[in-house]
This record gives structure tokens, sequence and C-alpha cells, in this order.
């Protein structure tokens, strides 16, 4: 069968036809497996520190600035506390900062760009002039104004990152959602008389999803290293429980009498930036049944 | 409920006579200054055959659109579009909502970019089954296997779990009928249906919507450029160009004795190319493969 889809009928395919480089398909799925395992390490860690740590974080036994022993595999802090154990929270903590911001920019995002979609023509338009000046100011600034108003907190950096991302998914699901709707799907559908509540979950939502879950697991590791700068900046929480942000900042001034305690976390940051960002190329194909067949 | 009222006024419809199912009168659609279309009137009675003809740009699909409420943003409709009673002009919103699906529906050109890429074709049918006629569970499962059937798809089961990019074009249109047959209208309207279609598939197409739509008893509004295609299952047909309605009439008075001078031409050139056919009533000229 001569495939139709060349003679670029199909707009919302062919969009994503031509983002996908001409790459063969076991390169990606190699992505998908290393950004898994990267990723997984992080998530799995995270997860065992809900339940097991090696030490108390709050406990101060180790001796200042031990170098890594069996007792403790990452060294101590400058105050004695076991490194490994804040390595461990840390990741609980990155992974609640992608999450929960990712979920902030997901729900706003999507609920104002698909309004701005569906909406006319000059309610569009206000929210996409709105929409440009948020995206134009700067998540720092933004974080600082929540941490002045809330506190230095992990909520308020995922708040301010949460609020930040979401302007840049609304501004995507709203040209998504442009272009879903001005499909003939939506059209024929509507002759079938679903009414537009239903057109959205039925139709709109899963055309707008594919396109948005590579920004969505991208977001996730810009969340993570926008937490740890904020940390860095001293606008995230303070050890016992502290990002690998924040870690960062405390080893500073020791980096070079104990450089472990600066490297790990960054170390860290790295692997989970890396594996993220492997991931969401990854799965690209997955989301996306059209792409699935061999084509 | 839906089912209550369009059970009766299908009933209503027949016995009267008096209101028709589809009534255009004085129907033009503007984009801005400009007048697209000016001047159709159009009236479909309950079991009515009405075909639509015209060159491209004559109007025929705006006035398809006009018929459905759904004139895309800038277009405006005016002048007398009336479904089953309902306002298609001034009720685009939730009135339409209502006539759409149950009184008319429609099945367009390119079933390609009709159909959802991403919604299995079973859960496609089984939308419409629940809707208008209230299906759950193993019913609508059964429902969504005997819709695909009755448009002659081979191995409904398969069918129902595949992507339309999974299917051929031809497939994909069946399904797109059987989406629409599934609301159970009282007109359908078919936008060049086999326009897209290789000829081979075109035949069965037309032969799909003749019987369904006579087996039904529901009214039939078929739009081609193809007056092949149109005479061979409609009754009476309305000739359009340039956004006008020039002519209207029993499609046999059309064919042997056309009063406009472009209809002429149409018929003539239509049987021209039949000339060339070796077998008779087969719809336009071999193409090059599917579209």
């Amino acid at each position: 069968m001569s495939d139709p889809r060349i003679l670029g009928a199909d707009a919302g395919t062919a969009v994503r036809d031509a983002e996908r480089p001409a790459r063969p398909r076991g390169a990606r799925s190699l992505n998908l497996v290393v950004g898994g395992v990267l990723f997984g390490v992080i998530v799995l860690t995270a997860l065992v520190s809900l339940v097991y740590t090696p030490f108390d974080p709050a406990e101060t036994t180790g001796g200042r600035l031990s170098p890594p022993s069996a007792e403790h595999p990452a060294g101590t802090d400058v105050l004695g506390r076991d490194l490994l154990t804040f390595l461990m929270i840390g990741a609980r903590l990155a992974i609640a900062v992608g999450v929960g911001s990712v979920l902030i920019s997901a729900v706003l995002g999507v609920t104002i760009g698909l309004i701005a979609a569906f909406a006319s023509r000059w309610v569009d338009d206000a929210v996409s002039s709105l929409l440009d000046i948020a995206i134009a100011f700067p998540t720092v600034l933004l974080a600082m104004l929540i941490v002045a108003w809330r506190g230095a907190s992990l909520e308020s950096a995922i708040l301010a990152i949460g609020l930040a991302g979401s302007a840049v998914v609304a501004r995507l699901t709203r040209i998504v959602g442009t272009r879903v709707l001005s499909e003939a799907y939506i059209t024929a559908s509507r002759t079938a008389g679903t009414i537009t509540a239903r057109m959205l979950v039925l139709h709109v939502l899963p055309n707008v999803w594919p396109t948005l879950v590579v920004p969505f697991a991208l977001q996730f590791g810009g969340a993570v290293v926008a937490e740890a700068s904020l940390s860095y900046l001293g606008l995230g929480s303070p050890p016992p429980n502290a990002s690998w942000g924040r870690l960062l900042q405390e080893a500073q001034s020791t980096v070079l009498v104990a450089p472990l305690g600066a490297v790990l976390p960054g170390v860290l940051l790295v692997v989970t930036i890396v594996g993220i960002n492997l991931l969401a190329d990854g799965l690209r194909d997955v989301v996306d049944p059209s792409s699935r067949s061999g084509r | 409920m839906s089912r209550a009222r369009d059970g009766a006024g299908r009933v209503q419809g027949r016995v009267q006579g008096g209101v028709p199912l589809v009534e255009v009168s004085g129907l033009r659609v503007h984009d801005g200054d400009r007048e697209l279309v000016s001047a159709v009137d159009l009236r479909v009675e309950p079991g009515d055959r009405v075909g639509i003809i015209g060159e491209s740009g004559s109007g025929k699909s705006l006035t398809a659109l006009s018929m459905l409420g759904l004139l895309p943003h800038p277009l405006r409709a005016s002048g007398t579009v009336r479904v089953g009673g309902t306002d298609m002009v001034a009720g685009a919103g939730r009135a339409g909502d209502r006539v759409r699906g149950s009184t008319i529906t429609a099945v367009f050109q390119e079933p390609l970019t009709s159909l959802d890429p991403l919604m299995s074709v079973g859960r496609q049918i089984a939308w419409p089954l629940s809707r208008h006629r209230g299906l759950r569970g193993r019913e609508l499962r059964t429902a969504v296997l005997d819709a695909l059937s009755d448009v002659r798809l081979p191995d409904p089961e398969r069918v129902a779990r595949s992507y339309i990019h999974e299917i051929s074009g031809g497939q994909r249109q069946r399904v797109a009928i059987a989406i629409a047959l599934a609301c159970r209208p009282r007109v359908l309207l078919a936008d060049e249906p086999t326009t897209a279609l290789d000829v081979t598939v075109q035949a069965g197409i037309l032969d799909l919507l003749d019987t369904a739509v006579r087996d039904r008893g529901m009214a039939l509004v078929l739009i081609s450029h193809d007056l092949a295609v149109v005479s061979r299952i409609t009754d009476r047909v309305l000739v359009m160009r340039n956004g006008r309605g020039i002519e209207q009439g029993p499609v046999e008075r059309i064919l042997t004795a056309p009063a406009e001078a472009y209809t002429e031409q149409l018929v003539a050139s239509a049987r021209a190319l039949e000339a060339h056919l070796p077998a008779p009533r087969t719809g336009g000229t071999p193409g090059e493969g599917d579209a």
C-alpha cells in the first residue's frame, strides 16, 4: 500500500515525522534502556531512602569530614553526618521536585493552553500575550518572590518551578491544541453529535498528550537543575533535609579538603538529568501508536 | 430519550410529509465581505436521495457544513437552514449538538484525516453507539462488531482493534460510514465520499452507501464533482457553480434535458468519459492508484 501520509494529509503525523531524525530504531531503544536504567537507579534510591538510610540524618557521630570508610561509604560532612544518607535523601527530594513541579505545570499549563485553544480569538490573544510575559519572567526571580512570601522550603521551590514551567506548557498546549482542533476528525466527530466537553476528553487530550510527554520529561530534568540552582543560592531547605544543590553549596567551603562532598551530589545530578533526557528521547516512540508499526 | 424522540420523529415525518427533514433556502455563506455561497435552495424529505454536483470551489462543501452548523470560524451563514426543524444557522451551539448525530450526520472525503489517529477503530465506533443508542458493556461490544460487519469489513474483531493507519483507504472509509450509521441518523450527508479512493474501491463504497441508506430508510445527500457517481445512486440533483445553485431536478431530466448550458457541458464531458470505458456505470476514470 502506498502511504497516503506522504501527501501531508495528516499534519500531526507530518510534524512528528519531521521532528524525528533518520536514526535506526535500535539507537532509540538504546536511549530508552540506558535512560531507564540511570533514572531507575535514582528512583530506586529515593524509594529505599523512605524506609532505610544507613544513619539518622541528624546523627553527628561520624567525625568531621572523614574520608570514605566501611561505616561511611561516602564519608561525612563538616558536622560529622553521614553523606550517603544525605545523598539518598537528596534523590528523594529530586524526584519530589521533578514530579511536583511537572504536575503543577501540567495541570495549570494544559488547562490554560486548552482554554486558549478553544476560546474566541481575543481571549486567545490575551492569554497568549500573558503567557509571553510569564515566560519572559526569570524563574529565579519568581522563586525569590515566592521564598520571600512563604519562606525557603522545598515546597516553595516546587511551586516556583512549577509555575514558571506552566507558562511554557500552556503555550505548547495552545499550539498543539489549536492544531488538533482544526483536524478533520474533530469536525467528523462533531457531526456524530459529540459535544465540546466530551470532545476534549475523547479526541483533544489524547492527541495533545503525545506531543507533551517528551517536553514533560525534559521539564522534569530542568526542574531538578532549577531546584539545585535555587538551593545553591540558599533558597532551598537546609540539611538534614537537603537537596543535592544544597549539599553542593554546603561542601563548597571544604571542597579542597573533602572533594567527595561536592563531587558526589554533582555526579548524581548529572546521572538524573542525563537519564531523564535519554528516557524522554526514547519515550517518543512508546507514546505514539501511529509510529509504532514498522512503516 | 433521544431514541424515543428519534423514532417518533421518523414516523411523523413520513405520515405528515409536511416538515422537510432538511430545508435550505436563500443560504448565503460569507467570509467577511466576500460571499462564497449565494442563494442555495434545497429540500430533503425523509427517504430522499439528493445529489449536489459542481466543480471545486462551487460551494458544495460549504453548503454541507452549513447544514451541519459546522462552518469553520471566520465564515458566517445567513438565510434559512433547518434540519429536523432546528435552525442550524443560529443554533450552531447546543441545539446543533442535539441535531448532529441523531438527525443528520456526515461522511467526509478523506477518511485518513476524518478519523482519530490515536484511537482504535472499535472505540471510535463505540462512542456514537453508546451516545445515541445507550449501549454499554457486552451489548456495546457486539454492536461494534455488528456495525463493522454491516459495512462489509472482513474480520471485524481485528479491525476493531486496529488503528486507522493499520487499515487500507477503502476500509477506513467503511469505518467512517459505520460510525455515521451507528448514530442512526435520518439524513446522511456524504461529502465526496469516494474522491480520495481507488476506482475499484469507489464502486464498493457507493454500493455500500446505496444499500445502507435504503435498508435504513434514511435520506442521502451525496456531494460530488463526478456526475457519474451522483447519477448512479441519487434521484434528484442540484447543480452548483460559483456558489449558486443553478439547476435542480430529477436525475433523468438533468441527464437528458439539462436546462443550463453549464449542466449540458457537465453531462457531455461525463458522457465522453463513459464512452471510453468498456464497462458502463463505473464511476470516473481509472486513477493512478491509492490517493
